[in-house]
């Protein structure tokens, strides 16, 4: 039988290809043998794993001692004592012709760099050189990977090899991200001047992360004055812009008022909220008008950001621009907003009525949280409010105001007194009619603050603190005012009426911080001493950063913050100078508290006699003024080797802090009304988490260094403790 | 002719099976290769620098830690104490009580001493009425928040979270759950990282906490379950989140952020409107949204996974509790897929509509129905007569052994990344799972995963089912 072509194709299209069984086979073995290495790489990677860090453990434990031993020789020792560190020396030396301990000699110092501080920390990076383990970090720069490469940089850098600043500099744009990243960070941290060079050269983005820890770095820099940073707002790089806004706010550095409200205008979202947020720390009122444009096209953090600006720098004039936000923004929480900053900028702009009669009936809160509900199903209430019968005109401003009592909306709205000349910006001055509304405000006022001077002197107890229960959001914000605003508008018959009329008690209180954004923001109220009207132009000394932040420092163990936290959450006496009896009294308690309080304190009294000597040295490194009653204490200790060291150091502190005639006279103990208000201890404690300046941050310091003692694998702390037990 | 065409036919389905198995092999091996690139680079790049330092910079962003709570009296406690000693400074933990009827509310408010704040919520937003607002009167407890509110389900209490917070990102975690005490400066540094692209999402590795030992919110001890069905899991969830997410992550096309850990951009979870509290697959959704706005935006964004261990959880012990989980997961993808069907082979969407979208629909949701289906195909053949018996050995051997080969890959890198389990005893336990796993566990999902799409199909509602919280064990 003929087949045809046509028919072939078709049936021989119809026949399946043969599945080649024998492939499968073959490939169960491959998976087999496959999962077979696997498996062997397990168990070899396990003991890998175990023995390594078993042989770096034992190299440890070796090390350690010997290191220890190098930073706290003395070189006035004994013979026998010199004699030994020689042979240790020696020692050491041919231990470090193996590699793997090479190795192990570098971690254990990167440890222990962030163990001990000041001299022994001096001594540590001096040892890293002297036995040129930076050579080998060196090497790894010239490594083609880059994980060795920033392994090399991070090395030097923290070990402050200052010589390979021009070496590492070259990584700075890099095209590999990690070497570049940390390439910056070692610009910035092993000069003064790299953050200026890290700025001018970086072309590449420079990411939120790599802000932070550059800022850092920064931070944690002592005796640092930083550049002007408004040079770079000109920069065509969007992060170095970013960045730069960044550090102005952060410095305080209000000499760019003109760049920053030009950057208002900027394509990036990120820029125009961060010159917006230096505007409103530096309370630039001639932005007022670009902030304004700029809402239409914001979002909605921008919006608020906003919102807060305009309440801080502006004025009645605003008003109308607010209530149509408050008619008519499709956004719930912008009108929210809207209402309150009207109620900043006016007070009884907008009035809480409904709210009223609603807490004269029910306090349950829920009834604030629930009434505009009335058109989502879900949000229906048995006992909804008849908001909606309610006229327009009453119900557009009676939403909800009463989540805070009117006493603290009032102070807000006072809070335009400049509290150091007395006086009111003019376009509130101008308003004759308020002036029965100052009197109430004054009397609502001395309530308000008799009530929180209480609060205060009730003590520290964490359980009446208000602000872990207040609402953190859409409350009146208590404005500093704006002196520039304030001496540009105010005439000096106006200023003279007013301060007449002005108690000069509100006035202090409304230039504090508004303790409960603080909270929100950062959890410590900020110490901002205002400028004055005089001190408009560029503050040429070093700022004190604004905020600090408790339980947190960067190397601190949280507890030994904690106290410090506390203190710092009494009233700031920055005005204690001026007869103000309230804040004159909070000050005292507060220095006080802080005289008797020192660090080493509670610490000493677990310690044994060889730890107590140590702590003892610490003092003498790093101790401070409110030491000295608790070192006089110590010289009636009954161990008299202790008592002596106290008498020591009290020497010597007492030497190094400018109390020649101190010596071992209680009589001469500096007291609070002696010092001057830099020296006063209120300032160092509050400053000390932030502050560049070591001196004011002796906490940090002997938190470091006591941890020092703290840490068990340290082998000199664990042999003296044991010694002594011994 | 009729029995040669019935061969040729069998035959094509013979073939077609073939080449299903030989594109998983060749999707499973290429995950393999991304994620073991991935997990390098990572540690490479985690191991430089310390990321406490930035603890309490003060340019570090606040973080609200969402934390539903239904029924949790048991833990409740013991939990938001975990939570609120994470080592960072700008956070907010905000348990969020979706009208518990057991004691969580009582508990929490006596054991922090809560009171009620007012405060305002936008009624326009949608989800169930809020009863109270709590805050501690300690300034300890000053991190925490507590809402109370009537029951709208976990998607409705997130979003209720999500609207209330201020900060600028919100985590959505389980209660339960126990995160590691740097887990917020591992997420803030993930979401601060890029520099050209923002960061719309963070996930992360959810381990498996039952029979670790846990004491004042600390994870004490780490030891292996003592369940063989938490066992079997626990080596499930390694495959998972140390070979397939982590994979996903290397190519940017992650479309799931675990409903346990995940950390969204506030703004952007607000635009897409919070999850959607329609579906049971509210984590899987919601990135699918996001992705989507993202995409339409044309906005540079990724979403990004962190490999470190930092959130620990509790999984079933339970069969039935395991089979109603997985249940509504895949009920959860099918109702995701459906919603977003138009991203199917969509250019438009880039490597999300042109891979992720295709993998989740044929692996995630497919794969399972067909094995289910060539369980009873097989039976059939069997039965007629017609089943190619060789073939049919040769093909499922080669699935297993490729299938316990991968498992014992995925342990090679949780020893490699981890070595979390130290004790030899602890390997060859998941060795043996992994062997038995198979013929023991996988039916079960397989079964989960049925039943899930039936009655998805069906419309049979079930909603979320229950589980049961045991406790962590104590230290």
């Amino acid at each position: 039988m003929n087949i045809r072509p046509l028919t072939y194709r078709l049936f021989s299209w119809l026949q399946t290809p043969r599945i080649q069984t024998e492939l499968l086979w073959e490939l169960v073995l491959l998976f087999a043998g496959l999962g077979g290495v696997y498996l062997l790489l397990i168990f070899w990677m396990r003991n890998r794993i175990s023995a390594r860090r078993e042989a770096i453990r034992l190299h440890k434990r070796d090390l350690a001692p010997m290191i220890s031993n190098f930073l706290f020789y003395q070189h006035e020792s004994e013979a026998e004592d010199r004699d030994t560190y020689i042979r240790m020396k020696i020692e050491i030396r041919e231990m470090l012709k193996v590699p793997l301990n090479r190795e192990v000699m570098t971690e254990v110092l990167m440890d222990l760099r962030m163990d001990v501080s000041g001299d022994a920390r001096e001594r540590l990076f001096q040892l890293f050189q002297d036995l040129e383990l930076h050579q080998d970090s060196f090497r790894k720069l010239d490594s083609w990977r880059w994980e060795r490469v920033s392994k090399g940089i991070l090395e030097l850098t923290e070990m402050q090899v200052e010589t390979a600043y021009p070496f590492i500099r070259k990584f700075i744009n890099d095209r590999r991200s990690v070497i570049r990243k940390q390439a910056q960070l070692a610009t910035v941290m092993l000069r003064e001047e790299g953050i200026a060079y890290c700025l001018d050269t970086a072309h590449f983005g420079i990411s939120e992360w790599q802000q932070l820890k550059l800022l850092e770095i920064l931070r944690l820099r002592e005796d640092y004055s930083p550049p002007r940073f408004r040079v770079w707002l000109t920069s065509e790089n969007r992060d170095v812009v970013l960045f730069a806004l960044r550090l102005i706010r952060y410095y305080r550095q209000n000499d760019a008022e003109t760049a920053l409200i030009t950057l208002l205008g900027h394509r990036n979202r990120k820029i125009k909220g961060a010159a917006l947020e230096c505007i409103r720390e530096f309370r630039f009122v001639s932005a007022l008008e670009p902030i304004k444009e700029l809402f239409s096209g914001a979002n909605e953090e921008l919006k608020l950001l906003i919102l807060d600006t305009i309440g801080l720098i502006g004025s009645e004039r605003e008003l109308g621009f607010l209530e149509q936000l408050a008619l008519h923004d499709a956004n719930f929480i912008i009108r929210s907003k809207a209402r309150a900053v009207m109620n900043l900028l006016k007070p009884d702009s907008v009035l809480p009525q409904v709210a009223h009669q609603e807490s004269g009936e029910n306090n349950e809160p829920a009834h604030a949280i629930r009434q505009e509900a009335p058109s989502h199903p879900d949000l229906e209430l048995p006992f909804e409010e008849p908001v909606a019968q309610e006229p327009v005109a009453t119900e557009r401003f009676v939403l909800w105001e009463p989540a805070f009592p009117e006493d603290e909306i009032y102070p807000a709205a006072d809070s335009v007194f400049d509290p150091v000349k007395g006086t009111a910006p003019a376009h509130r001055m101008a308003d004759q009619g308020h002036e029965p509304e100052w009197e109430e405000d004054e009397a609502i006022f001395d309530i308000c603050f008799l009530e929180e001077l209480e609060d205060i002197l009730s003590g520290l107890d964490p359980a009446d603190e208000p602000e872990g229960i207040l609402p953190l959001d859409f409350l009146p914000i208590i404005i500093d005012p704006s002196p520039g605003e304030a001496a540009a508008a105010a005439s000096p018959e106006e200023l003279e009426v007013v301060a007449e009329q002005v108690a000069p008690e509100p006035a202090r209180r409304v230039s504090g911080p508004d303790r409960r954004q603080d909270l929100k923001e950062d959890f410590l109220p900020w110490i901002v001493s205002e400028p004055s009207g005089s001190d408009l132009g560029f503050d040429k000394t070093p700022p004190a950063p604004p905020a600090a932040y408790p339980g947190s420092p960067p190397d601190g163990p949280a507890h030994f913050w904690e106290p410090i936290f506390e203190l710092d959450e009494l009233p700031q006496p920055a005005d204690a100078s001026d007869g103000e009896p309230c804040f004159a009294e909070a000050s005292r308690i507060r220095e006080e508290a802080l005289q008797h309080f020192s660090i080493f304190r509670e610490l000493f009294r677990h310690y044994d006699v060889e730890s107590k000597l140590i702590l003892l040295e610490q003092i003498e490194a790093v101790g401070e003024k409110k030491e000295w009653a608790f070192l006089h204490e110590v010289l009636e200790d009954p161990e008299p080797e202790i008592a002596r060291k106290a008498s020591q150091v009290i020497e010597e502190l007492g030497r190094r802090l400018g109390l020649e005639n101190a010596g071992l006279d209680h009589s001469k103990e500096p007291t609070p009304g002696e010092q001057s208000e830099g020296e006063n201890p209120v300032f160092q404690l509050h400053f000390a988490p932030e502050s560049n300046q070591d001196q004011t941050r002796p906490e940090k310091k002997a938190s470091r260094a006591i941890r020092t003692i703290r840490r068990p694998w340290l082998p000199w702390a664990r042999n003296r403790k044991k010694q002594t037990h011994g | 002719m009729g029995n040669g065409l019935l061969d040729i036919l069998l035959e094509y389905i013979n073939i077609v099976f073939l080449t299903f198995t030989a594109i998983m092999f060749a999707l499973f091996a290429l995950m393999a290769y991304l994620s073991s690139r991935n997990s390098i680079h990572y540690r490479n790049k985690s191991g430089v620098g310390d990321i406490s330092r930035i603890m309490a910079s003060p340019l570090a962003p606040g973080i609200t830690i969402i934390a539903p709570a239904y029924n949790e009296g048991p833990t409740i406690v013991e939990n938001v104490r975990s939570l609120l000693s994470l080592r960072y400074v700008n956070y907010e933990v905000m348990v969020v009580n979706d009208g518990s009827r057991d004691d969580t509310l009582q508990k929490l408010i006596e054991s922090y001493d809560l009171e009620k704040i007012e405060h305002q919520a936008d009624p326009h937003w949608p989800c169930k009425p809020i009863r109270s607002i709590y805050k501690s009167r300690q300034r300890s407890f000053s991190k925490l928040t507590v809402i109370d509110k009537e029951n709208g389900g976990k998607s409705d209490a997130l979003n209720t979270g999500i609207r209330l917070s201020e900060n600028k990102y919100v985590g959505c975690i389980d209660v339960d759950c126990l995160l590691m005490p740097d887990a917020l400066l591992h997420v803030v540094r993930t979401f601060y990282q890029r520099s050209s692209k923002r960061v719309i999402a963070v996930g992360g590795v959810i381990r498996v906490a039952n029979s670790c030992e846990i004491d004042g919110g600390t994870l004490e001890k780490i030891c292996l379950p003592k369940s063989w069905l938490a066992r079997f899991q626990l080596l499930e969830y390694t495959r998972s989140f140390l070979l397939g997410r982590m994979a996903w992550g290397r190519i940017d096309s992650l479309l799931i952020i675990s409903g346990a850990f995940g950390f969204f951009d506030r703004e952007i979870a607000l635009r897409v409107g919070g999850y959607d509290t329609q579906t049971v697959g509210e984590d899987l959704e919601i990135v699918f949204r996001m992705r989507r706005y993202m995409h339409e935006q044309k906005i540079p964004y990724t979403v990004e996974y962190i490999p470190d261990p930092l959130c620990w959880t509790e999984v079933p012990e339970d069969l039935e509790v395991l089979v109603n989980q997985r249940d509504r997961w895949s009920r959860g993808n099918l109702e995701t897929l459906y919603r977003h069907r138009d991203m199917f082979f969509n250019p438009k969407f880039g490597r999300l509509g042109m891979l992720s979208y295709p993998y989740w629909l044929f692996y995630e949701w497919l794969a399972p129905i067909l094995e289910f289906l060539g369980f009873f195909s097989i039976l059939l053949f069997w039965y007629l007569g017609i089943l190619n018996g060789e073939f049919f050995v040769a093909i499922t051997v080669v699935v297993y052994s490729f299938a316990l080969m991968f498992s014992i890959y995925a342990l090679l890198w949780d020893v490699w990344s981890y070595n979390q389990y130290t004790r030899t005893r602890d390997i060859l336990i998941l060795l043996f799972c992994a062997l038995i796993e198979p013929f023991t566990f996988h039916p079960l999902v397989v079964w989960s995963a049925v039943r899930g799409n039936f009655k998805k199909l069906f419309n049979i509602d079930t909603g979320w089912g229950t589980q049961v919280r045991k406790g962590f064990a104590k230290a």
